[in-house]
C-alpha cells in the first residue's frame, strides 16, 4: 500500500516536473522572439510619443524597460510581468498588447471550437461509412476526395471561397464579422481541410477495430450491426480518436492565422499576421504564447478525458 | 484460404510497382520542369511591361499578366524552382540532423538523452505553423530564413523515431555480435544501424516534401519566407491577392499548380510507403 501510494507521488512529481520543463521552455522560446529581434523598444516607443529622442532619454528608457540587465533577469521580468496580464504594448498603435488581445482571443476560440465542432459532425460519419463500405464505390469516392483536399492550401482554399461566395454569389460578407454569416466561410474552410486529414484517420481506427476477434465474435452470436458499431466499436475507439482531436488541435491553431487574416476574422492570427509585416513582435509574442498555451492546455484535458475512457490506463495510474 | 491470400498480395504488390513507377516518373518530370523550364520560357519571368498588365489568359500569355505585365505562366515556371528545391532542400537537412539527433540520443541514454527529448517536446509544444511564424518572424523575410523557420518545425519527427528505432535495434543479436568483435561506435551506427533506418526514415521524407510545400508557400503568403519580387508560389500569391477581385486568373493559376505539385509528391510518397510495407509484410 505504501509503496504504491509513493509510486503515485513520484508519478505526480515527475509530471508536475515536466510540464514545469514545458512552460519554462515554451515562455523561454518565445521571450528571445522579442530579445533577438533587430528592433530596439526604447526607440520605437520613444520615436511613437513624439519627443524629441537624445541619446539621454533613450539611455533612460532602456534603463525603465529594464534592456541593460542580463538577460536572464529580462525573461524573469517578462515573464512576471507576463503571468499579471501585461503583455507589453503594440509597437504600431501604442496600445496595451492585453488590451488587443482581450478582443481577439475570445474570437479565435469561437472559431476553433466552431471549426472543430464541424470537423468532428463531417468526418466522424464518413469516416465510419468509408470503413464499413471498405474498397467499395463510396470508399473510392471518399478517398479520392479526401485525397485531393489534403493536397489543397487552406490560403487558396479561403481565396476560392472568398473569390465564389463573397464576390461572384454574394451571398455571405467580404469582411467576416463576429456573427453567424461572418463565421460561416472561415470556419467552413478550417474544417473541410482538417477533416479530409481526419476522415482518413477515422477510417483507419474503425477498419482496425473491425478487424480485432472480438468484432467476429459478436457477429456469429447474431449481435446487429448497428449496436456492434455504437456499443462495442465505437466505444472501443474512442481512446485513439481523442489522441487524433489533441494532435489536429494544433493544425487548427496554426492554419488558423492564416484563415483569419484572408476573412478578416477579428482573431489572434489576423493579429498576428498584421503585425508580421508591421514587425511588431510585441503582438506575434503574445500570439506565439497564447497559442503553445492553449495547445498544451487542450493536450492536457484530452489527457484526462483518455483516462476517463479508457479502463485500464484509470487503473494503471490508481 | 492462405493462397487466396498469398495471391492477392502478389497482385497487390505488381499493382503497387505500377504506382511507384508512376509517380516517381511524375515526380521527375516536375524536378525537370522546375530545373530546365526557365530555358525554354517565351518571356522574362522579371521583366516589367506595364502597357501588358493585367491582361487576361491569351494566346501570348496563356495564363495571363500580373499588375506589372509579368508572364503569370513564366513566374509559376520560374516560382517551381524555388519553392521545390526550397522543401527538397528543407527536407533533407531535417532528415539528416533530425536522425543525428535522435542517434546521439538513442546511444548515449542516460542525462543528454533526456535533455534532447525535453527540448524535442518543447519545440512540438508549439502548433507547427505557429512555431514557424515565431521564428520566421526572428529571422525576418528571406527564403533561408524561411528554411531555417521549417527545419525547426520539421526536424522533431525525424529525432523522435530515429531514436525509437536506435532503441528497439541497440539490444539487437547482430549489434551484441558487433560489439564483441570490438566495432568502435561509430562503425556501429554507421555500417549497422543506420542503413536499417533509412527505408523509414525515407519514406517519412519523401511524405513530408507535400507538406513542407505548403508551409513554405503559407509562410511566403503571409509576408514571411520567400518576399517580392521573387518568384515563388505562395509570394506571388500573397502579391495577387491584393488584385483578386480583377485579376483572379493570378492566384488560380499558382494555386492550381500548387496543389498538383503537392499531390504528385503526395502520391510519390504513398507508393514508396507501399513498398516498403508490403516488402516487410513478404519477410
Amino acid at each position: 500500500m505504501i509503496n504504491k501510494s509513493g509510486d503515485i507521488m513520484k508519478r505526480w512529481i515527475v509530471a508536475i516536473f515536466n510540464a514545469a520543463v514545458l512552460i519554462v521552455g515554451i515562455t523561454f522560446l518565445s521571450f528571445l522572439l522579442v530579445y533577438l529581434s533587430p528592433s530596439d523598444p526604447a526607440e520605437i516607443l520613444l520615436g511613437k510619443s513624439g519627443m524629441m529622442v537624445t541619446d539621454e532619454v533613450l539611455e533612460a528608457k532602456r534603463q525603465e524597460l529594464g534592456l541593460n540587465k542580463p538577460m536572464i533577469v529580462q525573461y524573469g521580468l517578462w515573464l512576471n510581468n507576463f503571468v499579471h496580464g501585461d503583455m507589453g504594448v503594440s509597437f504600431k498603435n501604442s496600445k496595451s498588447v492585453s488590451q488587443l488581445f482581450a478582443i481577439a482571443l475570445p474570437n479565435t476560440l469561437l472559431l476553433t471550437a466552431v471549426s472543430m465542432l464541424l470537423t468532428i459532425i463531417i468526418s466522424t460519419p464518413v469516416g465510419i461509412i468509408s470503413a464499413y463500405k471498405k474498397d467499395g464505390i463510396t470508399d473510392g469516392i471518399v478517398r479520392a476526395v479526401t485525397y485531393l483536399f489534403i493536397s489543397i492550401p487552406a490560403f487558396f482554399l479561403a481565396l476560392i471561397f472568398l473569390y465564389v461566395f463573397s464576390l461572384k454569389l454574394k451571398l455571405l460578407p467580404v469582411v467576416g464579422k463576429v456573427s453567424l454569416k461572418g463565421i460561416i466561410m472561415p470556419s467552413l474552410v478550417l474544417s473541410l481541410t482538417l477533416s479530409a486529414w481526419y476522415i482518413r484517420q477515422v477510417r483507419a481506427i474503425i477498419l482496425k477495430e473491425l478487424e480485432a476477434p472480438y468484432v467476429m465474435g459478436l457477429r456469429s452470436r447474431g449481435i446487429s450491426e448497428r449496436s456492434i458499431l455504437f456499443s462495442h466499436v465505437l466505444v472501443c475507439s474512442l481512446a485513439p480518436l481523442l489522441t487524433l482531436f489533441a494532435m489536429s488541435f494544433g493544425t487548427m491553431l496554426g492554419g488558423s492565422a492564416i484563415v483569419e487574416s484572408i476573412f478578416s476574422w477579428n482573431g489572434m492570427g489576423k493579429l498576428a499576421v498584421d503585425a508580421i509585416s508591421a514587425r511588431d513582435y510585441p503582438v506575434i509574442q503574445a500570439f506565439v504564447v497564447w497559442m503553445a498555451i492553449i495547445f498544451m492546455v487542450i493536450n492536457y484535458l484530452v489527457d484526462v478525458l483518455y483516462k476517463l475512457v479508457d479502463p485500464r490506463i484509470r487503473r494503471n495510474l490508481g | 484460404m492462405m493462397n487466396f491470400r498469398n495471391g492477392k498480395k502478389t497482385g497487390e504488390g505488381a499493382s503497387s510497382d505500377i504506382r511507384l513507377i508512376m509517380s516517381s516518373l511524375a515526380v521527375l518530370l516536375l524536378l525537370a520542369i522546375c530545373l530546365f523550364g526557365e530555358h525554354f520560357l517565351p518571356h522574362d519571368p522579371y521583366l516589367v511591361d506595364m502597357g501588358n498588365a493585367f491582361l487576361p489568359p491569351c494566346r501570348d500569355y496563356i495564363f495571363g499578366t500580373d499588375n506589372l505585365g509579368r508572364c503569370v505562366m513564366c513566374r509559376i515556371i520560374a516560382g517551381g524552382k524555388t519553392s521545390v528545391f526550397v522543401a527538397l532542400g528543407v527536407v533533407f537537412v531535417v532528415m539528416i540532423l533530425g536522425t543525428l539527433i535522435g542517434v546521439i540520443a538513442g546511444f548515449a541514454g542516460g542525462i543528454l538523452d533526456n535533455a534532447l527529448m525535453k527540448v524535442t517536446l518543447v519545440f512540438q509544444a508549439f502548433p507547427a505553423f505557429v512555431l514557424a511564424i515565431a521564428i520566421g518572424a526572428i529571422l525576418g523575410t528571406g527564403i533561408i530564413a524561411g528554411m531555417i523557420a521549417l527545419i525547426a518545425v520539421y526536424w522533431t519527427t525525424y529525432a523522435r523515431l530515429s531514436r525509437s528505432m536506435i532503441l528497439a535495434y541497440k539490444n539487437d543479436n547482430y549489434i551484441k555480435a558487433a560489439r564483441l568483435y570490438g566495432a568502435s561506435p561509430s562503425a556501429i551506427v554507421f555500417k549497422y544501424v543506420l542503413p536499417n533506418t533509412l527505408g523509414v526514415m525515407a519514406v517519412t521524407a519523401a511524405l513530408d516534401v507535400g507538406n513542407v510545400i505548403l508551409s513554405m508557400a503559407g509562410l511566403s503568403f503571409i509576408g514571411l519566407g520567400a518576399a517580392r519580387p521573387t518568384a515563388e508560389w505562395g509570394a506571388v500569391m500573397n502579391e495577387a491577392s491584393a488584385y483578386f477581385q480583377t485579376a483572379p486568373w493570378i492566384i488560380m493559376f499558382n494555386g492550381i499548380t500548387l496543389f498538383l505539385a503537392v499531390i504528385v509528391f503526395n502520391l510519390f510518397g504513398d507508393s514508396l510507403r507501399d513498398k516498403l510495407d508490403s516488402k516487410r509484410i513478404n519477410k
